[in-house]
Formats: C-alpha cells, structure tokens, sequence
C-alpha cells in the first residue's frame, strides 16, 4: 500500500476537535497546507517501513534540527477525490530519493480544502508521527554513514549533530 | 549597590566593539551609542545616567527590530528565520544585555502566544551555555502556559538544548495533552540515554 508523506505541525491541527468532526483551524491550513505555484509537496513511500527514507528526504534539507510530525496520506484518499498528483524530482539532498516526489497540482480555495479533508482524514487514521530531534540525528547520521547523504552537504546547523565519520 | 554601578560600562564595551565592525553588515542598533561624546568632564553620576540612557536607547532599538523580525518570519520547524541571525549578532556583541533584553521582551508578551513561540523558536536555536540562565528560565516559565503550541515550545527548547542538567525540571512537568505528554517523556527518555551514554564512556 502506497502512502504519500507531507511534514505537518500536530499542534494546528490539534486547536480544533477534528477527531469529533469540527473543522480544522485556520492556523492548520494556512500553516501546514503553505502552496507554491498552486502545489503541495508530497514525498512518495511504497509501504509504511519506507517512512524514514521520506523523513530523510525532508530533514536532510533543514537549516536547525527540530523535531517533525509526519502524516502517511493513503494515495487512493488523494485519487478517489480526483486530486492532481504530478511526478516532479523533489528538493532534498538525498539524492536517490529526489524522484519520490510528487505535486498535488492545480489547487484553488476548493480543492485545498478537499486536500484539507484528506489530512483530516489520515489524521483520523492516526497515521501521523513525530520524530523527535534525537530520531532524527539517528536518521542522518546513519545515512551518512551509509553514503546516501554528504555531511558537506548539510546545512552548518545540523552539521554540528551529525558526526562527519 | 545602586541601579548604575550594576551595569558594567556596556557602552565603552560596545562602541569599542561596533568601530571594528561595519554598519551597513548589520541593522543592529549603532547611532545613539556612537553619536554621543563621553561625558570625561562631567560628574560620574551624569556619566552614569548617560550610559543607562544608552543602554536603553539600544535596548528599545534592539526589542523593536527583534519583534520586526518575528512578525515579517515565517517559522517552520527545520529552518531557521532572519530572527536567529539578528539574534545571534546581538548575542556577539551585548552578550548578557542581548539575553536581558530578549527576558524583557519576553516578559512583556507573555500573554501573547505567538510571540512567546517565536522568542522560544529563535532561542532554541542557540546552545543551552549561550542562553542560559535567561533561556532555561523563560523556557521553564512556559510549561504552565494555558496555550498549547507555548507548552511545545517549551519542551522543543529543553530537547534543542540536549543538557542532561534539565532533566530534573522536565521530570517536574506534566501535560494534559496525551501528544505532548508523550513527547515530554520522548525529550526525557532521549536526555536520560545520553545521560547513561556520557556515563559509560
């Protein structure tokens, strides 16, 4: 089963009772469903245990380490609502994953808040988790590691957690 | 002690500092402190009070550029904003007054939700020797702040900072919110492994 990745802030979404069906607060929509070009950024995952390679592809492109919550959107929530996904290479220094990255495309004022419902949706399912600055570091250093991200690459901040080898 | 002699001599210290440094490579505030002649013919006490003048002039040039910065930036957690680099020259050069003054900022907002976060987002940002003792104290003052997104931010600059020595004021802390609650005990379970790790080495 394939997911779609999106960073979200937990606490926006949190200032209204969207579990009980109230509406997401302004602050959530206007904070964690930022367009550029009428897109949103999703990062592209075949199953759930690819969820630390998407998380490696946003937090490897961060200026300051801070912990980040995750949100796995089914990709048939985004089909069945006849959302426009795009395939376009994403911005992230883990290079092998660049092509993982997909655009919600052509949004205005309605389809963002189908795109809303999804995330409300997922939410619902509890398919969100935080990865605390400590995971991260875990992530990155191991990636490294691996070969999959350079430590010169990496911005100052975050080259000063992450051992160089 | 009187109100003056606490203050030591910030302006000699900042003038001597700023004449090294280009104006134009910061917006840090430079005119007041610069423009006014040292007062060596008059009595101490008018020496003093020009000083304390100075310090306030840069002080209020400092609060209005810093809350400038947090109302033009757009926070995202990851990335940092034009607040930190504006922060962080003034930590350079005021040291100890740049903590003071963001306290009193703080202070003054407290109330204001979305200041609070961005002071707590911007100081997090810092290593907890650079902002301590000003950083641990405002930090701790937010865990009983009745808006959430401050309560998290709190328990980010305690995670940020990485001091085993907060472990103890985070054990005293508890949230009703199952989420943050369980993120609180993530930031201890972290600080505790790394306590366990510096141990064993």
């Amino acid at each position: 089963m394939s997911f779609l990745v999106r960073k979200i802030d937990r606490s926006k979404w949190d200032q209204r009772n969207i579990i009980d069906g109230e509406q997401p607060s302004a602050d959530a929509i206007t904070n964690c469903m930022r367009t550029t070009l009428n897109t949103l950024s999703l990062w592209l995952i075949n199953d759930v245990n690819e969820r630390e390679e998407a998380v490696l592809a946003i937090a490897s492109n961060f200026t300051n380490l801070a912990a980040i919550d995750i949100l796995l959107i089914d990709r048939a929530l985004i089909e069945k609502r006849k959302l426009t996904l795009v395939t376009k290479p994403g911005l992230t220094l883990y290079s092998d994953f660049k092509n993982q990255h997909l655009n919600v495309t052509n949004l205005d004022y309605p389809s963002l808040g189908v795109m809303a419902e999804v995330i409300v949706e997922s939410i619902r399912q509890k398919r969100h988790k935080r990865f605390r600055e400590r995971e991260l570091i875990e992530i990155l250093t191991n990636a490294v590691r691996a070969g999959k991200v350079k430590w010169s690459e990496l911005k100052p901040d975050v080259q000063k957690k992450i051992p160089q080898n | 002690m009187n109100e003056s002699s606490s203050i030591p001599a910030p302006i000699t210290l900042s003038s001597e500092t700023r004449q090294t440094a280009p104006p134009e490579k910061t917006d840090l505030p430079t005119a007041s402190t610069t423009t006014i002649e040292p007062l060596t013919s008059e009595t101490s006490t008018l020496t003093e009070a020009c000083k304390l003048a100075q310090v306030g002039e840069t002080r209020h040039q400092f609060t209005d550029r810093f809350l400038q910065l947090i109302h033009e930036s757009e926070f995202e957690y990851g990335f940092s904003t034009p607040a930190d680099a504006y922060v962080r020259e003034a930590l350079n050069e005021y040291s100890t007054f740049a903590k003071d003054w963001i306290s009193d900022l703080f202070l003054k907002n407290f109330s204001d939700p979305f200041i609070t976060c961005a002071i707590l987002r911007v100081i997090a940002h810092f290593d907890y020797q650079q902002m301590c003792p000003q950083g641990m104290i405002m930090a701790v003052a937010c865990a009983a702040h009745k808006n959430t997104d401050v309560r998290e931010c709190c328990v980010r600059c305690f995670e940020s900072w990485e001091n085993p020595d907060t472990l103890s004021i985070l054990r005293s802390i508890s949230f009703s919110k199952d989420w943050l609650d369980e993120y609180l005990k993530g930031v201890i379970s972290d600080l505790e492994r790394l306590t366990n790790h510096v141990v064993s080495r």
